[in-house]
């Protein structure tokens, strides 16, 4: 017998992921499902806006994906956050339909391939037995095995959905945390670091310039570890709020988001861009400590300081991290990148709108299809634990 | 006797409109409850670009009186943002006694907000209005109008155009200086300086900058130290005069006056679009002076500042709020001067003679779409 299994990735980091895995479910398919059956696995990028926000669109659009190609079961993985009354949502499956919805973001920071391919193929194994009386049971075991930090619960969606199984994270702040960090993740803020080009060079070349003066030497030495902290805070506050305002990355209230998953887009890009300051702030200081070891003499440091000579190394880490947030403060602020779109691919709101645009396109040439849904908030009946 | 009155607002765009659109919902209770409850009320509201662009008040009385055959109102009220001159004294109001139109120069009501100041004045007005008519039975007159301009009085004067040859009554303020201070204030408050503020965001960041660069040297702490009040008051003094007649020259925002065919409107645009930026420089210069205070005490270690400005002890906030002050000023001279605004349209937008030009442009557009469709 042959089975035709259809996945479907969003585009940027799952379609990556799931590129990289479909070898593997086949092996996975037949060793936890089946052997009996020869299982064809496919792979489609397929675009979908907001999953959280339109899951029961999503649903219809994957249930059409999956007639449109032939296949028996289609899986959609989305990198859209999911949330049914305050949970992390992990997965949607509709059984009767025979599709399923995995949101990404649940899994966290780093999300494990393993991971990832176990989960389609409990998801797959959901759909293809769920006349069986024992299989959900069974799948929540598994599935809980792979979430170790906080309990998978199953759930049935409340508003009028295709979906009939939804699983949840029990934990509301675990889920919250898990779906942040997955989603800085997603963001893939490690791609935007080579934009920052002209700022790096910026906060360098005024760097060096701070540090061949006296008076930052004298305030390396005086300093306490707190004092150095607040200013490395201060310098990346700084510069994040003006990356924010220079480029408009905060997404304002509109009609068309729920609130909610707007908040959540926002944090989202606030702890994107610390973590991309974060690594340059870090590039600047191994810069400055090798250049700083060239530059500052130790016997001229250590006169003008008063400073005994016997911690040299102590002093320069000292005046390579005073300069790395100085730097930043006066050298970067107030820079713009060169390329916008880079530093705006890195955060969710442009990307969803790219992705509302393409398929406004498509939809454009499809005449029946319905632009205006407005999104409905999910609920759901917990039920009783047993 | 007529069983319901029909008011008109015509605003100008822009502040009048949002206040039409404010207080349309509230005048008819008010009408109600001070004129007449014999009658219905009904006020409906329109935006016309020639309220705010008519060169002189006849060619508004025109237009107005038109509008009111066209919509069959019984009464016109024209709110504008311009100010209006009667022989040199700042006119608040003036109620056309013929035609039923009533006028209302909102900058003449000076600073803040006026939802509740022209609701009383189109009620004082219009009950004026009646009681010369005699079309309706008067509540008891009262004395709104005066509350509103508590320094001086408004004097009531009767005036016959000889164009038109109508009878007009018109409020105007005295004496003629604290009318002007009014006009200044009202207009500056209609340029909305934060709004212009908005467009310095950049600019802020460029000063913190260079003046964040400055804050590492011991100069600047030394300096500080040893200028005296009065020095620092007079350096900020230069640096937001400075800041603001760049921004005038860069923009363009300067009225000829040698050119203009009214002299004292054009004076009093230029004058309105200088306090509209010192307060708007102002505002920039004091949120880059809250950022230096912050970040020059977290910078400077306070025993630190004490041994270099050989203080007896360690530095005190007061060295810090110097520091702060001299590197706002200064970082506002070098860095900020010369530096592009975000947008030009916002800024320009923020003065009266542009905002006028761009209507009447539109006016004239608006006739020769006119002109075409009739012919």
């Amino acid at each position: 017998m042959k089975k035709k299994i259809g996945l479907i990735p969003s585009p940027d980091l799952p379609a990556k992921i799931i590129n990289q895995i479909a070898d593997q479910l086949k092996i996975s398919f037949e060793k936890q499902i089946s052997s009996q059956i020869d299982w064809d696995i496919e792979v489609k990028v397929g675009i979908f806006v907001g999953a959280a926000e339109y899951v029961n669109e999503t649903m219809k659009k994957v249930i059409e994906l999956k007639e449109t190609y032939g296949w028996d079961y289609a899986i959609s993985i989305t990198d859209l956050p999911s949330f049914s009354e305050r949970k992390a949502v992990i997965a949607d499956v509709s059984t009767t339909n025979h599709v399923g919805i995995i949101s990404l973001p649940s899994f966290g920071a780093f999300p494990l391939k393993k991971r990832i391919s176990k989960a389609i193929t409990l998801i797959t194994e959901l759909l293809y037995k769920h006349n069986e009386a024992t299989v959900e049971k069974e799948v929540m075991t598994q599935i809980n095995r792979r979430f170790s930090l906080s309990k998978v619960m199953q759930v049935d969606p409340e508003e009028d959905a295709e979906t009939d199984i939804r699983f949840v994270l029990n934990s509301k702040i675990i889920g919250w945390l898990r779906i942040l960090s997955g989603m800085v993740f997603a963001n893939r803020p490690w791609r935007a670091i080579g934009t920052f080009k002209k700022m790096l060079t910026l906060a360098f070349a005024t760097g060096i310039y701070i540090s061949i003066f006296s008076t930052p030497w004298q305030l390396s030495v005086s300093y306490t570890p707190s004092r150095f902290i607040s200013l490395m805070m201060l310098s990346m506050i700084g510069m994040v709020i003006w990356i924010i305002f220079a480029h408009h990355l905060w997404e304002k209230p509109t009609s068309k988001s729920q609130s909610q998953y707007r908040r959540l887009y926002n944090v989202t890009t606030v702890i994107t861009l610390f973590v991309i300051t974060l690594i340059n702030y870090f590039l600047l200081f191994i810069l400055f400590l090798l250049s700083i070891s060239l530059f500052v003499p130790e016997g001229i440091f250590d006169a003008v300081t008063n400073e005994g000579a016997d911690e040299s190394i102590e002093d320069y880490l000292r005046l390579a991290w005073l300069t790395a947030s100085l730097s930043l403060l006066v050298g970067a602020v107030g820079a713009t990148v060169e390329k916008e779109e880079k530093i705006r691919e890195v955060t969710y709101s442009y990307r969803q709108k790219n992705r509302y645009y393409e398929i406004e396109k498509q939809d454009e040439s499809d005449e029946d299809a319905e632009t205006s849904y407005d999104g409905v908030q999910q609920t759901h009946k917990e039920q009783d634990e047993s | 006797m007529k069983k319901s009155y029909q008011v008109g607002l015509i605003a100008s765009p822009e502040l009048a409109e949002n206040l039409a659109n404010k207080i349309v919902g509230k005048l008819p209770t008010y009408l109600t409850h001070h004129i007449s409850d014999q009658v219905k009320w009904q006020v409906e509201y329109d935006v016309d670009p020639m309220t705010g662009a008519a060169e002189t008040i006849e060619e508004l009385f025109i237009k107005a009186g038109n509008l009111k055959k066209a919509y069959e109102w019984d009464y016109i009220v024209c709110l504008t943002d311009l100010p209006i001159f009667h022989e040199k004294y700042a006119l608040a109001s003036d109620v056309n006694k013929d035609k039923d139109v009533i006028l209302i120069s909102l900058p003449a009501f000076g600073w803040g907000s006026l939802v509740n100041k022209v609701n009383r004045t189109i009620i004082y007005t219009l009950n004026d209005l009646e009681n010369q008519q005699g079309h309706l039975k008067m509540n008891p007159k009262s004395n709104l109008i005066w509350r509103e301009f508590p320094i001086s009085p408004v004097k009531r004067i009767n005036v016959t155009l000889k164009e038109t040859n109508n009878n007009h009554i018109r409020y105007l303020i005295y004496p003629k200086y604290n009318g002007l201070f009014r006009l200044l204030l009202g207009m500056t408050y209609a340029n909305n300086p934060l709004r212009m503020m908005s467009s310095l965001t950049g600019v802020v960041a460029i000063a913190f900058t260079t003046g964040g660069f400055g804050l590492v040297f011991t100069t600047m702490w030394k300096l500080s130290h040893l200028f005296s009040n009065w020095r620092l008051s007079a350096i900020t003094a230069a640096a937001i005069i400075g800041m603001s007649a760049w921004v005038i020259i860069a923009h363009e925002l300067w009225e000829p006056i040698k050119t203009s065919t009214h002299k004292r409107i054009s004076r009093l645009y230029n004058l309105t679009t200088l306090s509209t930026l010192l307060i708007a420089v102002s505002v920039y210069y004091i949120v880059v002076f809250i950022l230096f205070l912050m970040t020059s005490s977290i910078l400077i270690p306070p025993g630190l500042l004490g041994d270099t400005l050989e203080l007896s002890s360690a530095a005190t906030i007061i060295n810090y709020v110097k520091i702060a002050w001299f590197a706002a000023s200064l970082s506002t001279i070098t860095g900020a001067i010369g530096v592009g605004l975000e947008s030009e349209s916002v800024v320009r937008e923020s003065t009266y003679g542009y905002r006028q030009r761009n209507r009447y442009k539109q006016v004239l557009k608006d006739e020769a779409k006119k002109d075409k469709q009739d012919s």
